[in-house]
């Protein structure tokens, strides 16, 4: 278990802020997906991969902790400070952080099905099936919804 | 035809900007890009893009192992999902009937036996109407104690209503296994 957590824990946590917007209740969430899946394990068919299956979990979970708090309102997704094992400069530090922030900052504008598309498929590499899945949306429509989103992203940068 | 292999190239780029790719799709995308600056530019938005992913919070990974640690003692006294989940196995008593008691680790031992017992008496009740004299088993007063014989049972007063009625289900037999054991848990809780 230790070494699926150890595989797994960024994405699920990842999945759970992409629909949380706050880096503790998408820990929170988290925890609870892991050990959700702990308890379900038995119900695993193997008709997902493993890790679309606990990904699943983990986006249910942050929906209905989201309900529960009824945090609806977008909030600033730079709640989540980078923290980089590269040694760098203070200064250079600084505008990398800028840089990022600017990122994801054009990420936050995006509607909401592009966003977590875009995110979902650069964050976690997943397919457009299981995009597709964990957003709700067929797979056609979840390849749509990445290209529009990095189109969107693209024209905000240049 | 550009217009197809463009389109082939940017589904890989994220696979591309996190090195997942295998040598050979990554010299194609790779060699793809240095023609291509529509591509190339995409290339560039994705790698940034993947750079901005959000990091963990440090710690998070340990939290998480210690709460499943704790969660998988409490459900089955040792702490691995994959490993026999039932103390009995392993000889030590059984889960019981107290305290936290996962689903699992005690309804397999002890709910069929005690089903097959409530479903054995009822029967028996039953049989026992039929022969009272009445052939459709209805006496002069109706009777209403079919539970004389469900001694046999771990507590019979508790699962048997004089009615025959159980949790609103009036016929056990009818009961899916599944449904018995739902039932089960739910008196005993």
């Amino acid at each position: 278990m230790d070494r699926l957590v150890s595989r797994h824990h960024g994405s699920v946590f990842r999945v759970a802020l992409l629909i949380l917007k706050d880096e503790d209740l998408a820990a929170d969430a988290a925890q609870e997906a892991f050990i959700k899946a702990l308890r379900g394990l038995k119900g695993f068919r193997g008709e997902a991969s493993f890790r679309t299956w606990l990904l699943t979990i983990a986006a249910n979970e942050a929906r209905g902790l989201l309900r529960k708090r009824g945090r609806r309102r977008e909030q600033a997704l730079d709640a989540t400070p980078p923290v980089t094992a590269e040694e760098r400069s203070a200064e250079d530090e600084l505008v990398r952080n800028e840089e990022l922030r600017e990122i994801r900052d054009i990420l936050d504008t995006l509607p909401e099905k592009q966003r977590q598309a875009v995110a979902l498929r650069v964050f976690e590499g997943l397919s457009f099936r299981e995009v597709g899945e964990l957003i709700g949306s067929s797979e056609g429509a979840a390849r749509v919804n990445y290209h529009h989103g990095i189109r969107r992203i693209r024209e905000t940068l240049a | 035809m550009s217009g197809e292999i463009c389109d082939r190239i940017r589904d890989l780029l994220p696979a591309w900007a996190s090195e997942a790719l295998p040598g050979e799709e990554r010299a194609m995308v790779e060699s793809h890009l240095a023609s291509c600056r529509a591509c190339r530019g995409e290339g560039e938005v994705v790698s940034r893009l993947l750079e901005a992913r959000p990091r963990v919070p440090r710690g998070l990974e340990e939290r998480i192992q210690s709460r499943l640690r704790e969660e998988m003692v409490q459900d089955t006294g040792q702490d691995s999902p994959f490993g026999p989940r039932e103390r009995g196995e392993e000889g030590a008593p059984p889960a019981g009937f107290s305290g936290r008691r996962p689903f699992g680790s005690w309804i397999r031992s002890w709910a069929l036996p005690a089903a097959a017992v409530v479903v054995l008496a009822l029967g028996i009740g039953v049989l026992m109407d039929g022969m009272d004299g009445t052939p459709d088993g209805l006496g002069p007063e109706p009777r209403l104690e079919p539970v004389r014989v469900a001694a046999e049972s771990p507590a019979p007063e508790e699962w048997l209503w004089d009615d025959g009625m159980v949790a609103g289900a009036p016929v056990l037999e009818d009961l899916t296994e599944e449904e018995l054991m739902a039932l089960i848990e739910e008196l005993e809780g």
